[in-house]
């Protein structure tokens, strides 16, 4: 059983572009601080090397969560 | 200007007439699945006259004076994308997933947001640019396809 308080209509997906955009954005700002840095500059690559770029930037971004620590996350102090 | 980067970014791009569709997450979320997504994908036709105009429109980010002119002609072999790492992380391409500016034209729709036109993809075309290997294509995939369900 499903017990709901409150009135906030959630809903999985959001149709209205708009609002869709500004949640989005909303989200970039919160998780910005929680990045792994990326050098500055322009390159010039294959579609999938930028790919593997990506993938092991994400891998750096589990092993900041991930890794060992006391329970307390700083990120970007 | 708009005080969203990335929307100033793309009025920037309406501004200087820049041929473009916005791709990748930006554009999932458009059509209604909100996920993380770090990078802003531009899909760009391969044109050296776009290049002048994209060039121009990015003069404002540091960065953009290491673009070479060159990089935006058309090419025989698969292309080369750009990306731009500066205030803003943007990818620059000129395929994705074997698509082209010009293939997923008919996919193309513009919308607005605050004021400012986007020219992005509908789900239909935003599912050609998605690989069926990587994890994160296929997550797109799975919701972008259940959304299509339900229109």
């Amino acid at each position: 059983m499903t017990r709901t308080v409150g009135t906030n209509h959630r809903t999985e997906f959001i149709l209205d572009p708009a609002e869709a955009w500004h949640c989005g954005r909303r989200l970039d700002q919160m998780l910005a601080a929680a990045r792994v840095p990326v050098a500055r500059g322009v390159q010039r690559a294959r579609h999938q090397v930028f790919n593997q770029i990506d993938d092991q930037r994400q891998l750096a971004q589990a092993r900041l969560v991930n890794g060992p620590s006391d329970g307390a996350l700083v990120v970007n102090p | 200007m708009s005080p969203d980067a990335l929307l100033a970014l793309l009025e920037r791009f309406q501004a200087e007439g820049v041929a473009y569709v916005l791709v990748g997450g930006h554009a999932v979320r458009l059509n209604g699945f909100t996920r993380n997504t770090e990078d802003i994908d531009i899909l760009l036709p391969s044109s050296i006259e776009n290049g002048k105009r994209v060039i121009r429109a990015l003069a404002f980010l540091p960065s953009s004076s290491e673009l070479q002119l060159e990089w935006f002609a058309p090419t025989v072999d698969a292309p080369e994308n750009i990306r731009i790492a500066d205030d803003l992380l943007i990818d620059l391409l000129f395929a994705a997933n074997g698509q082209t500016y010009e293939s997923l034209q008919q996919h193309v729709r513009t919308l607005t947001v605050d004021g400012v036109e986007i020219r992005t993809l509908d789900i239909e075309g935003l599912l050609k640019t998605k690989t069926d290997y990587r994890d994160k294509d296929r997550l797109d995939r799975e919701v972008l396809e259940r959304l299509r369900r339900q229109l």
